[in-house]
C-alpha cells in the first residue's frame, strides 16, 4: 500500500481514500473532471432531492473497493494498481444523464451509443490519460473489456467493485436504507477461485442481505416510475425535437470522424446538454422540457408486473417497433382527448436474474454450500427472490387522466389477446 | 412467393471436407445429416426471394421454435445472423469476439426469456487451459408453453413465419449440429466474403481480413466454410 498513499481524499461512505500519483493523474485529467458534471442517477434527483451526486465520485468509490477486493483476493502490487485504475475509468464513456443518453440516442437517432465502448475509445485517444496510464494501459483496457479473469470480475461480476460501491453511495445520498448491507462482512469473507470470486459459507447471509438490498433499490430508487417518466419526458423532447430545430449530428457518433466525435462527446454533460436540448426544440418539445425543467411530472395511471399477462398480450408489447404502445397511446389519447405527444406507454425491464433460483443461473455468483461445495448462490441460498427479470408496463399521462389511462390499459391489453 | 426448389444432393463431397480440417461436422453425423429429413431438406433450393418482415423479437423466438434446442448464446446468434442474411430482415449485425453480433439479438433474447417466451437454461463449470481454471457458461434455449402461444398467433396475423426459415435452420443444423465453433467459423467467412463480394471467394483474403478483424481463422478452416456456404446457399 506504500505507494498508493500519496494524496488523500475525504469520501462520505469510506472516510479517507487514499491515491497514488499516478491515480492522481487520471483524476486530473479533463475527460475524468467531466464526470464532475454527470449525475449519477439522472433525474432520480426529482424523487429523491439530494441524489445529486456525480459519477465522479461513484469513480473514486469504485476504486477504493476494488483496491480493498484485490487485496483480499491476494493479487500482487502491481495487478492491485491496474484494477484500481480499471475501476476509475470504468465509467469514463459516460455520456450526459448516464445511461439515459444511451436510450436518447437509440430512440431519437435510432443509433446505439454504448459507454463502454466510448470509454475504451476515450482511454485509447487522450493523451492526459495515455500519459498517466503509461505502461499499463492496455492492461487496464483488457480488465475493462473482461477479458483479464478475476481482475475483471472486481469489476464487473456478481460481487463486484461497481455494484459495492453505487448500493451504499446511492442509498446515502438518496436518502434511504434500501441500499445498505453488511460490507466489511462480504469484504472479508470473499475468496477467489480460478477466475471467480466466491463466497464461504460464513458470508452468505451477508450476500443475501445485499441481494435484498440490490431488490430494493432497483425498485424504489432506479425504476420509481417518477424517475421513469422524467427520463421519459426527456427522450421525449429529443425524439419530438430531432428534425424540428433539433440535430442528432451534433451528439451522434459518426464513424467516419471518431476524434472529431471524441472531442464533442467529452464536451457534453447534464447541464449544456439540458441547455442544448432548450436552445434547440420547440413546439410540443418545448413545452415538455419546460414542464420537466419545473418538475410538473406526467402522472403514472398504470403500473403492473407483466409476469401474470396473458402469452399473446405480453409477446406484442414487448416488440418494440410493432406499434402497439404506439397504439396504446393514441387509445388513450382519443379518450381523455389528452394530446399524444403527453401519453406515454414503456415497457420497463428491471434486471433481477441474480434471484434466479432456476438451475444455473445467477453463475457469476458463487459461494460455498454446507458440504463444502462451491455452487451458483441461488442453488444455496434461502432467499427466495423473482425468478427472472421483472417486465413492467407503465403507463403516463396528466394526473387528472389517471383513472382513464388505467381503464384504457386494461381494455386494451384485453383486446390485444385476438 | 418464396419457395424451395427440388434439386439432387451431393452428400459424399461433403463427408470428405469434413475430415481435412478441425472444422468438420460432429463425427456421428452420417454424410453430414442427421436423419432422413434432413438428407431431403438438402435436395432443396434456398431461394432468397423477398424481404421478411420480422423484427428482432419475432425473428429470435422463430429460430429457437424451429431449432428446438439452440445450445450457447453463439449458436443462437449465428443462426440468426444466418436468417437475416437469407431473410433480408434488416437486423444489423457487426463483427465481434465470435464473428457477426447483434445487439437487437442479443436484447431480444434476454427480454424473451424474461417474459418466459422463451426457456433458458444455464450450466457453467471450469475447466484447465495451460494450467490455468478457465470458466464456461452454456445458455440453452428453447421455446416456452407462453411462447408457442404468441408464435400460434403471429402466424395467424399473417402473413405467417417465413417457410425459408424452417429450411435455414435445417441446414445449418444439418451441416454443423449447432456446435457453436463450426457456426463461429461459417458466420465469419460469410461476413468476410460479402464485405469482399461473394462472387471472388480468395481464401488467403479471407484470412487477411479475418486477422484485422481479431479473428483466428485458419486456410482450411475458410476453404471448408466455403463449401460449407455453397452447400447452404445452393
Amino acid at each position: 500500500m506504500s505507494e498508493i498513499k500519496q494524496r488523500v481524499l475525504r469520501d462520505p461512505i469510506y472516510g479517507y481514500i487514499d491515491l497514488s500519483e499516478q491515480e492522481a493523474k487520471v483524476i486530473d485529467s479533463l475527460p475524468f473532471q467531466r464526470l464532475r458534471r454527470i449525475k449519477q442517477l439522472a433525474h432520480t434527483y426529482l424523487v429523491y432531492p439530494s441524489a445529486n451526486h456525480t459519477r465522479f465520485e461513484h469513480s473514486l468509490g469504485a476504486m477504493h473497493v476494488a483496491g480493498l477486493m484485490a487485496t483480499r483476493l491476494g493479487l500482487p502490487p502491481k495487478r492491485i494498481r491496474q484494477v484500481r485504475l480499471a475501476a476509475l475509468l470504468h465509467d469514463i464513456g459516460h455520456g450526459p444523464f448516464s445511461h439515459l443518453f444511451e436510450e436518447i440516442c437509440q430512440s431519437a437517432c435510432k443509433k446505439r451509443l454504448d459507454h463502454e465502448q466510448i470509454g475504451s475509445a476515450i482511454i485509447l485517444s487522450s493523451g492526459e490519460l495515455r500519459n498517466a496510464l503509461g505502461e499499463d494501459r492496455s492492461r487496464v483496457l483488457r480488465i475493462l473489456e473482461g477479458n483479464a479473469g478475476i481482475d475483471s470480475k472486481i469489476i464487473s461480476g456478481g460481487l463486484d467493485c461497481d455494484k459495492l460501491d453505487y448500493f451504499r453511495r446511492d442509498s446515502f445520498h438518496a436518502g434511504v436504507r434500501y441500499g445498505e448491507y453488511d460490507f466489511d462482512r462480504i469484504l472479508r469473507t470473499m475468496k477467489p477461485k480460478g477466475p471467480h470470486i466466491y463466497i464461504p459459507r460464513k458470508g452468505v447471509d451477508a450476500v443475501e442481505g445485499f441481494l435484498l438490498a440490490r431488490e430494493q433499490l432497483y425498485l424504489q430508487v432506479y425504476f420509481h416510475h417518477t424517475r421513469v417518466v422524467a427520463d421519459e419526458m426527456l427522450k421525449r423532447v429529443a425524439e419530438l425535437g430531432s428534425g424540428h430545430g433539433l440535430k442528432p449530428a451534433w451528439f451522434m457518433f459518426d464513424k467516419a470522424r471518431p476524434d472529431e466525435f471524441l472531442e464533442r462527446f467529452l464536451e457534453w454533460n447534464d447541464a449544456n446538454f439540458e441547455s442544448f436540448l432548450s436552445q434547440s426544440v420547440t413546439g410540443h418539445a418545448k413545452r415538455l422540457l419546460n414542464d420537466l425543467l419545473a418538475r410538473r411530472l406526467l402522472k403514472c395511471g398504470y403500473d403492473k408486473d407483466m409476469e401474470q399477462m396473458p402469452a399473446i398480450p405480453k409477446g406484442r408489447l414487448i416488440t418494440p417497433g410493432n406499434g402497439d404502445l404506439a397504439k396504446l397511446e393514441r387509445q388513450i389519447s382519443k379518450f381523455t382527448g389528452v394530446p399524444r405527444y403527453l401519453i406515454f406507454a414503456k415497457v420497463v425491464k428491471i434486471s433481477m436474474k441474480q434471484y434466479s433460483r432456476r438451475q444455473g443461473e445467477g453463475e457469476e455468483l458463487l459461494a460455498e454450500d454446507e458440504a463444502g461445495e462451491i455452487r451458483n448462490f441461488p442453488d444455496i441460498s434461502k432467499v427466495k427472490g423473482p425468478t427472472n427479470d421483472v417486465l413492467k408496463l407503465f403507463v403516463f399521462g396528466p394526473g387528472e387522466c389517471r383513472d382513464m389511462i388505467a381503464k384504457t390499459t386494461m381494455r386494451f391489453i384485453k383486446g390485444l389477446e385476438n | 412467393m418464396r419457395q424451395f426448389n427440388e434439386k439432387r444432393k451431393r452428400p459424399a463431397k461433403a463427408k470428405s471436407r469434413g475430415k481435412e480440417t478441425g472444422l468438420g461436422r460432429p463425427s456421428h453425423l452420417v454424410n453430414g445429416c442427421l436423419n432422413n429429413s434432413d438428407r431431403q431438406c438438402r435436395t432443396m433450393k434456398l431461394d432468397l426471394g423477398a424481404p421478411a418482415h420480422m423484427n428482432s423479437n419475432e425473428l429470435v423466438l422463430a429460430v429457437v421454435s424451429k431449432a428446438r434446442k439452440v445450445p450457447g448464446r453463439t449458436s443462437l446468434q449465428k443462426i440468426c445472423y444466418f436468417a437475416n442474411e437469407f431473410l433480408r430482415t434488416q437486423i444489423a449485425f457487426r463483427p465481434h469476439f465470435f464473428g457477426p453480433f447483434s445487439v437487437d439479438v442479443a436484447d431480444s433474447a434476454n427480454v424473451l426469456v424474461s417474459a418466459d417466451l422463451i426457456d433458458e437454461q444455464i450450466e457453467s463449470g471450469t475447466f484447465l487451459k495451460s494450467g490455468k481454471a478457465r470458466e464456461w457458461t452454456r445458455h440453452t434455449y428453447s421455446i416456452s408453453q407462453d411462447g408457442l402461444k404468441y408464435l400460434a398467433w403471429l402466424e395467424k396475423r399473417g402473413p405467417g413465419l417465413d417457410p425459408r426459415l424452417e429450411e435455414i435452420v435445417r441446414r445449418l443444423k444439418s451441416l454443423t449440429d449447432f456446435d457453436q465453433d463450426s457456426l463461429s467459423k461459417l458466420a465469419k467467412v460469410h461476413y468476410i466474403r460479402k464485405e469482399l463480394g461473394r462472387h471472388s471467394p480468395n481464401g488467403s483474403l479471407i484470412t487477411k481480413r479475418a486477422r484485422e478483424l481479431g479473428w483466428t481463422l485458419s486456410a482450411s478452416d475458410v476453404r471448408l466454410a466455403l463449401s460449407h456456404l455453397a452447400e447452404l446457399e445452393e
